[in-house]
């Protein structure tokens, strides 16, 4: 063979191992956290993770109140995040055609998609801890909607544009309005890609730890109180993985593996039914 | 095929022209009047500039909730190298030359990695393969941060500590230049581990983005390369990458903002340090980590203060970086930029 | 093309006389642009109510944008518009105060690609009706049938009003949105190639539809198949390069065409 070609053969193979094994070196790391946290998740992991409150040092407990605060902190998020977001996503996606505004809507809320979620915790720190003067479940719900906010804006964003301006033309040329057009026709074409948007995004939210720390802080014991610091999740792991005792450590370990189960699941269902991509 | 009843259609045609129309309704009383659609055009519209004033807001209450900070310190907030809660003095160098060297180490680690997955999916993988990689690439963005953190300290350090920084003590330690950045008790916590579990982390941010620019490519300059008879990388080389490039570095770019403001996974494993240190193998500090772990120990004005000014220049700077990163993305076009 | 002076082919419909109602909507000097590009120039002809009037012509030649100015659907994008007069029953369709709701619940329009919401079959025509009335669930039930069965579409489709429209064929789901467009009563019902996606049978019975509905409707319809505009329109208009060349009933413009340019498009010596 020509020793050009040779060489060129040669720097080729060499050039696409490496990216194999890049690949390869990626799916090791993952493969390694997955491992870890399953091993040392299901070693910790007992029934009674989801009926006994989070212990003192030393005592057997579980998660109960932790995995309840965070539910409803969840929840509160897509109660207040999806109905701007999707709101948001409408302006853009149907009424600023080829505007100006749109574009610099556009680009500020993808700068917030990738926002470090510590600055949005002191943003509601500031916002609402310090104004009312205390650590409260509300904080935290707010926090986590406004990191959830920017994902619904996106997804909805694109979701609505792809609905093709023939079904708009047909609902307006039955001489309906455009918001009725908008809520019943476009919306239902679009449902299935808003929904995987809104899916993702709570499983993004869902092991957010930063913007909890100083929002909903934590709290040993149950409340069903919104107004009062409330326990969830990635708090409980952050405190008690910190912490010097073993069985605070254990808990942890199980906290993490249903918090990763969770997430994963979502992500990869949602990506399986709707074959649709993460934004982030 | 049925004739048409010319003389019926005719007369009616008549009938209809001459008579008003009988049957014409009104819409439901409300339903079609331009307000239900001024109403519904004005709350998206304000949702939408919701999100340019929540930006605005975030940036404003930081700077607002960092001024005692600023007007105490000036720049010696930025340059000053005591961050001393005892004293209420607060220089924060230490957590932002952190953050940098943390950031800098995770980029050396994942702009390679990434570039080669983004190369392996494009010219390596068969393409039944490319979506299951793709998809566990991305599950590595999925995994919260938190479970990385808890990783890093109870797994990783512990074998960078037995393994892997006594070998860099040996063997880069004794180094000109360099040698200083790898002496230091083998401890597992520091710059290093959290640095290049920030990278891991950073990975599929930038390897997913690159994955789509590359994808952006026009298959006929792919393919007329490929008839010219090059080899994979030359295509490449000469024909992906340069297309690409602005968004290549977009793509880096995209990924060094999240890693600037990453939280949990260095807080766990960077020791909360508030010396100097120019070993990479000694815990140290970072924006994030510092406020994560002292926010609710703050027991004075100016010590919150001096955090939340913290918080706005992490916010400044990500917001730089990540403007940055949209601009280069943006040339390639709508799809290239999906995974902002 | 087929020759359409060919008299065996000209007979294959029932002779029928020239059918002019009076004038329901007069198009005057009506000029459309794309942006900075016009696409209509200088449009002028009358259609007549109650009757079936076609609009022929090559690709591009603006027919879609013409039937698109009528009621005004163009308006979605805010690049486009349209100067000149559509009138309607005496009034400037194209009059800023016109109500866009009103003009578009005179006017329907069916689309070349069949566009079902996706609703329930049921439900893609009661959603449009209850804007406009207020029906118990009864009268409701009542009005989808006598729609679907103007569109030739509930036997097919009575047992299952509630399935998704989006499982219907092409054919069933075009006729579902004629029968959605008839269901709220316009009074003119435009449709932009209705049937040229659609397989021969649907196609027959869309044409049987109009056929038979075209007493109680003023229907425009754009069309490239001139066998299927001598079939069905009693009023023809011919256009070319964004103008009106040519309007008249079918003996004028199949068999005895004034304008040279309407012989050669008729006669298939046209591109
Ligand atoms: N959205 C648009 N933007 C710019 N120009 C357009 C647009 N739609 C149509 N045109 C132009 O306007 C002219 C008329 O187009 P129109 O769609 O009305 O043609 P048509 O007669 O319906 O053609 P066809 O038989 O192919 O449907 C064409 O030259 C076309 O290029
Ligand atoms: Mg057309």
């Amino acid at each position: 063979m020509n020793p050009i070609v040779r060489n060129r053969q040669i720097v080729n193979g060499i050039v696409l191992v490496t990216a194999t094994a890049a690949t390869l070196f990626s799916l090791f790391w993952l493969v390694w956290i997955l491992w870890t946290t399953v091993s040392q998740g299901a070693a910790a992991f007992a029934p009674s993770l989801f009926t006994k409150m989070t212990p003192p040092p030393g005592e057997t407990g579980g998660l109960l109140n932790a995995f309840f605060g965070s539910a409803v902190m969840i929840l509160l998020a897509v109660v207040i995040g999806t109905p701007i977001g999707v709101m948001a996503g409408t302006y853009l996606a149907e009424f600023s055609r080829g505007s100006r505004v749109a574009g610099v809507i556009r680009f500020i809320n993808d700068i917030l998609l990738s926002a470090p979620s510590i600055v949005i915790g002191l943003f509601v720190y500031e916002l609402v801890v310090r104004q009312v003067g205390h650590f409260s479940g509300y904080a935290g719900g707010l926090a986590l909607a406004i990191i959830l906010l920017p994902v619904v804006v996106r997804t909805s964003d694109e979701a609505l544009r792809l609905v093709p301006n023939q079904v708009r033309e047909a609902a307006l040329a039955l001489g309906l309005p455009r918001w009725k057009v908008t809520t019943k026709v476009v919306y239902r074409a679009g449902s299935t890609a808003i929904i995987t948007g809104i899916l993702l995004a709570v499983a993004r939210i869902s092991g957010e730890t930063a913007p909890l720390l100083f929002t909903a802080l934590n709290n040993q014991y149950w409340t069903a109180n919104l107004a009062t610091p409330m326990a969830n999740v990635p708090v409980v792991i952050f405190q008690y993985a910190m912490s010097p005792y073993d069985s605070w450590h254990a808990l942890a370990w199980a906290g993490a593996l249903v918090v990763t189960a969770f997430v994963l699941t979502l992500s990869i269902v949602v990506r399986l039914f709707f074959r649709q991509r993460t934004p982030r | 095929m049925p004739a048409v009843d010319i003389e019926t259609a005719a007369a009616v045609a008549g009938d209809r022209g001459t008579g008003a129309p009988t049957l014409r309704r009104r819409p439901v009383a409300g339903a079609s009047t331009p307000p239900g659609d001024r109403l519904f055009g004005w709350l998206t519209a304000s949702a939408a500039y919701f999100v340019l004033i929540l930006l605005l807001g975030i940036a404003v209450s930081m700077a607002y909730g960092g001024r005692l900070a600023f007007e105490t310190f000036g720049w010696q907030f930025i340059t000053g190298r005591d961050w001393d809660a005892v004293a209420r003095k607060f220089g924060a160098f230490i957590p932002i030359y952190g953050t940098l060297v943390s950031s800098a180490i995770a980029m050396l680690i994942a702009i390679p990695t990434s570039l080669g997955i983004a190369i392996f999916l494009a010219e390596v993988a068969p393409r039944w393969l490319r979506g299951p990689i793709g998809i566990a690439v991305e599950l590595l963005a999925a995994i919260p941060s938190i479970i990385y953190g808890m990783w890093g300290l109870f797994v990783f350090a512990p074998v960078m500590a037995k393994y892997v920084e006594p070998w860099l003590n040996d063997h880069l330690g004794p180094l000109p230049i360099l040698g200083p950045l790898f002496t230091g008790p083998p401890i597992g916590i520091g710059m290093l581990t959290a640095g290049i579990i920030l990278g891991i982390m950073t990975i599929p941010f930038i390897a997913s983005v690159m994955r789509d620019v590359f994808q952006a490519v026009p298959p006929t300059l792919r393919e007329s390369a490929f008839a010219l008879g090059a080899t994979p990388w030359e295509v490449v080389r000469k024909v992906t990458l340069p297309y690409t490039s602005s968004a290549v570095v977009g793509a880096t770019f995209l990924g060094l903002g999240r890693a600037l403001g990453e939280t949990m996974a260095v807080t766990f494993v960077l020791g909360n340090a508030h010396d100097f240190s120019k070993s990479l193998l000694m815990p140290g500090n970072s924006i994030a980590a510092a406020i994560a772990n002292e926010f609710t120990e703050a027991d004075s004005d100016i010590y919150l203060s001096s955090l939340i000014a913290l918080g706005f220049v992490l916010f400044v700077v990500t917001f730089i970086v990540l403007a940055l990163a949209k601009l280069m993305l943006v040339r390639i076009g709508r799809n290239a930029g999906t995974k902002g | 093309m087929m020759d359409m002076s060919n008299p065996a082919v000209a007979s294959a419909a029932a002779p029928r006389a020239v059918a002019a109602g009076p004038t329901k909507i007069g198009i005057d000097n009506l000029e459309f642009f794309y942006g900075k590009n016009r696409a209509l120039h200088g449009v002028t002809f009358d259609i007549p109510s109650g009757a079936i009037t076609a609009i022929i012509g090559p690709s591009g030649c603006g027919k879609s944008t013409l039937l698109r100015t009528i009621n005004r659907i163009f308006e979605l994008y805010p690049e486009q518009r349209a100067t000149g007069a559509i009138m309607l029953d005496g009034r400037n369709v194209l009059d800023r105060n016109y109500n866009l709701s009103d003009l578009r619940s005179r006017v329907g329009m069916v689309f070349q690609k069949p566009t079902p919401f996706a609703l329930s079959i049921f439900d893609n025509i009661a959603f449009p009706l209850k804007h406009y009335e207020r029906l118990t669930r009864a009268e409701a039930h009542e009005r989808v049938e006598t729609s679907l069965r103007q569109a030739a579409l509930w036997d097919e489709v009575k047992d299952k009003l509630n399935v998704s429209a989006l499982s219907l064929s092409g054919g069933q789901q075009q006729r579902l949105c004629i029968a959605r467009t008839l269901a709220v009563q316009p009074e003119i019902v435009l449709l932009d190639e209705p049937t040229s996606a659609l397989d021969p049978i649907s196609t027959a019975k869309i044409e049987e539809l109009l056929l038979e509905q075209c007493e109680n409707f003023t229907f425009v319809i754009v069309t490239h198949n001139l066998q299927q505009a001598a079939r069905l329109a009693h009023r023809t208009a011919f256009m070319l390069n964004g103008e009106l060349v040519e309007v008249g009933d079918r003996e004028r413009m199949f068999v005895n065409p004034r304008d040279s340019r309407t012989r050669d498009y008729v006669t298939g010596r046209f591109g």
